[in-house]
């Protein structure tokens, strides 16, 4: 270049002086010196004018290629390339400007092929970040409704503890219950032994009683055969008085009849006439007597059957009451029996129960402790979903992004 | 003295609750009468016959005599009556007692009674043996005037 510009320089200054001559030679200095200095002026310009002309025709014809070729490549078609028909500075030029295609071909290239895998990890990220969503925020709903089930499985723990607190305590009344009518049991079935032995008693005593009113009773029966015997002496004793107050009634007749000779006889018929009077009043009495006798012995000995019946009765009803008493201790005695089973089943249940409250209030906690965890997790997985939809926007924003930069790329051709 | 020997032995009986008493001299014996034979179309005033040691006796109903409404139960005694008229008997029920009664006092009185006699509070109804036998008669004549007019051929009848 330099040594182009310093021949440049003197093929000007030998058409300068060749100019000068010439015009020195048609146009005499002395005789016309102003059209001298003008000539020679005006072929200077002229000189001048043209090499510069020629100059820098010379200079940008490269330049001007190259920034053709530029404009091209600035409209994004890097397959031009510069011509690399000059080895001077502008050539160099070119060459750099080919060797910088090729690497910002190769770095197009590269981002576009790295936005596009982008662009395809951004959208399956964001496709994923989606299902994730979807999957997290069921999680969440799913969380809920078991933190929601936690609460309540420790609200129905808590009532379940209650209940089973009422059960045991009621288990023990029972056991107290149970105690105390295995001791009443024994102590019936103690009472009913002692009426079973009573009433072996009595119906010993009944028997005896009984077979004592039936002595009595044949005693009462002589007795009543003796005052039908007086009946019947106390009759003929009647019979003799009548007769004898008969005897003496005509005795006094016939005294009567005597007339004053009759009349120590008649005192004497008339006495004995008293006395068979009296004697027949007391035979009457007596008669009396031995009927009354006889009516109450009558009586007695009704009365006697009837306490015999009655004495009979007794010792059967006695008898039932004997059955029905060992009946009872039988009865007792199965009932102690099954009592005892009861207050053994009732403090083992007791036992059980207190077993059954313990594991209870230890489940209890462990539901409030898991309501309490699901609830906290369930905070996390809306903490987690959120991320999530956070995710799912970057990743979107991504997608966006290497869009973007694809229609960056997508300007150049290569 | 006197008056013991006013007094006089009387036969006392009840009858009807009534105190009765007859003369004891007008009385042969008392005696009971086991069996008595009822007589066929007798007037009720006869209580029938009766054998008294061998001899026959008609007996008197003195109840039905004093026309008493309440028959008196058990066996009566016969008060035989003292001749002429032993073989006739008065039936008296219950036991006859022997009384000594002053009949000085005694107030006469009509129909069957002689009289009566109030002696030591007690009322006396003495009887008379004659007036009694008197309407007995009276009433066996009527009965046998009756069966005589009705039949007109029973010679007893007749000949009473």
């Amino acid at each position: 270049m330099q040594l182009k510009l310093a021949f440049a320089f003197l093929c000007v200054a030998g058409a300068v002086l060749v100019s000068n001559l010439l015009v020195s030679a048609f146009v005499p200095s002395a005789k016309h010196p102003l059209f001298h200095m003008v000539g020679l002026a005006c072929t200077d310009i002229l000189i001048g004018l043209g090499a510069a002309h020629y100059l820098s025709r010379y200079f940008t014809r490269h330049i001007k290629a190259l920034a053709a070729t530029s404009t091209i490549i600035s409209q994004g078609d890097l397959t031009q390339r510069a011509s690399l028909d000059s080895d001077d500075e502008v050539g160099d030029l070119a060459r750099a400007f080919n060797i910088m295609l090729d690497n910002l071909i190769k770095v197009v290239r590269e981002v576009s092929s790295t936005g596009r895998t982008i662009f395809d990890s951004a959208q399956s990220l964001s496709a994923t970040a989606e299902q994730m969503n979807a999957s997290t925020q069921e999680i969440s709903s799913t969380i809920q409704n078991i933190a929601q089930g936690a609460e309540n499985q420790a609200s129905m723990v808590n009532k379940t503890s209650k209940i089973t607190k009422a059960l045991a305590s009621s288990v023990e009344e029972i056991a107290r219950k149970a105690e105390l009518v295995n001791e009443r049991a024994t102590e019936s079935g103690y009472k009913a032994k002692q009426g079973g032995e009573f009433a072996n008693l009595a119906m010993e005593k009944i028997t005896e009683v009984a077979e004592r009113i039936q002595g009595t009773k044949d005693a009462v029966e002589g007795f009543r055969a003796r005052a039908l015997e007086i009946n019947k002496t106390v009759d003929f004793i009647t019979t003799i008085a009548s007769q004898t107050h008969l005897l003496a009634l005509n005795a006094a007749i016939e005294a009567a009849r005597a007339g004053e000779q009759g009349r120590g006889f008649a005192v004497v018929a008339e006495e004995v006439g008293k006395l068979a009077e009296n004697a027949k009043g007391f035979a009457d009495q007596i008669s009396e007597l031995a009927g009354r006798i006889n009516n109450e012995s009558e009586s007695v000995l009704n009365s006697m059957t009837e306490s015999t019946r009655a004495a009979r009765e007794g010792r059967e009803v006695v008898q039932e009451a004997n059955r029905t008493l060992e009946e009872i201790v039988s009865a007792v005695l199965t009932t102690v029996e099954a009592v005892q089973e009861i207050s053994q089943l009732t403090q083992a249940q007791t036992q059980g129960a207190a077993e059954l409250v313990q594991a209870i209030e230890e489940i209890s906690k462990i539901a409030e402790d898991n309501a309490a965890g699901t609830q906290e997790t369930s905070a996390a997985t809306q903490e987690q979903t959120a991320s999530m939809q956070e995710l799912s926007g970057s990743a979107q924003a991504l997608a966006r992004t290497s869009d973007t930069l694809k229609g960056l790329v997508s300007v150049f051709r290569i | 003295m006197t008056t013991a020997a006013a007094q006089q032995l009387n036969l006392e009986f009840t009858m009807a609750r009534e105190r009765f008493a007859l003369d004891a001299a007008l009385i042969q014996e008392i005696t009971e009468v086991p069996v008595v034979q009822r007589v066929p179309k007798a007037p009720a005033v006869v209580a029938g016959l009766a054998d008294i040691r061998g001899r026959v006796v008609t007996l008197i109903d003195l109840e039905h005599v004093f026309g008493v409404d309440q028959r008196s139960e058990g066996q009566p005694v016969a008060l035989i009556l003292a001749p002429p008229d032993a073989h006739l008997g008065l039936l008296v029920h219950g036991q006859p007692q022997v009384v000594r009664l002053d009949l000085s006092t005694a107030e006469p009185a009509g129909g069957l009674i002689e009289s009566t006699l109030l002696a030591s509070d007690k009322l006396y109804n003495i009887v008379s043996p004659r007036r009694v036998l008197a309407y007995c008669e009276k009433q066996i004549l009527d009965v046998f005037r009756i069966v005589s007019g009705d039949g007109q051929s029973t010679p007893s009848g007749r000949h009473a």
